[in-house]
């Protein structure tokens, strides 16, 4: 089933840029800020779990580290 | 809502970096090799760029503004005079180079984007159905 997810993404003034996304959860959500990474002129400084991806976020990054070998 | 990404920008592709400056009402010029910048008294002075938005475009007692490639690092390297960064144009840029790059990334990813500004923060609401 399709749904409607969101990205709010705050440009601050020395252009450092804050992206929190809605209507997405655990890995889903990380696939769908994953195109960010790759953009050349971005640096990401970190990537932070809100509370609801709990602990499994770390298992969630170490998978997709794994996929990617 | 979960994770979320706290990203740093720098000046890397040439074609986003000149979309930045146009959208801030700067004409840039370009040059094929590096070019002397002036002053605001129309000195010339010893830092050069291929990237120069003339400082008649910028405030009165402005200098030029360039951007200089570093081969070496693969990004343009800004250089603005302390007057100006004083003035929040180096600031003005970076920002306008973020919206600039991120609101392409996010059209060649499909998603439709809504723009506002407020105490000089720009927030991009994008939205696609997955």
């Amino acid at each position: 089933m399709s749904k409607k997810v969101e990205l709010i993404i705050e440009i601050d003034e020395q252009g450092k840029i804050l992206v929190t996304p809605k209507g997405t959860v655990g890995k889903e959500c990380l696939d769908l800020m994953s195109f960010l990474d790759k953009v050349e002129d971005f640096n990401v400084i970190e990537t932070i779990a809100n509370e609801d991806m709990g602990k499994n976020f770390k298992n969630i990054l170490k998978n997709t580290i794994s996929e990617k070998k | 809502m979960s994770a979320y990404k706290t990203i740093k920008c720098s000046f890397k592709d040439k074609k986003t970096l000149l979309e930045s400056l146009k959208n801030l009402g700067y004409k840039p010029v370009e040059y094929e090799e590096k070019h002397n910048l002036r002053g605001y008294q129309n000195d010339t002075r010893e830092e050069k760029a291929e990237i120069i938005v003339p400082k008649e475009q910028i405030l009165r007692a402005s200098n030029d503004l360039g951007f200089s490639y570093d081969e070496k690092e693969k990004e343009f390297i800004m250089l603005c005079s302390d007057f100006d960064n004083h003035q929040g144009v180096s600031d003005k840029v970076r920002q306008s180079y973020a919206v600039t790059a991120i609101k392409n990334a996010l059209k060649k990813n499909k998603f439709s984007i809504n723009t506002e500004e407020k105490n000089k923060t720009i927030t991009i609401s994008a939205s696609k159905i997955i």
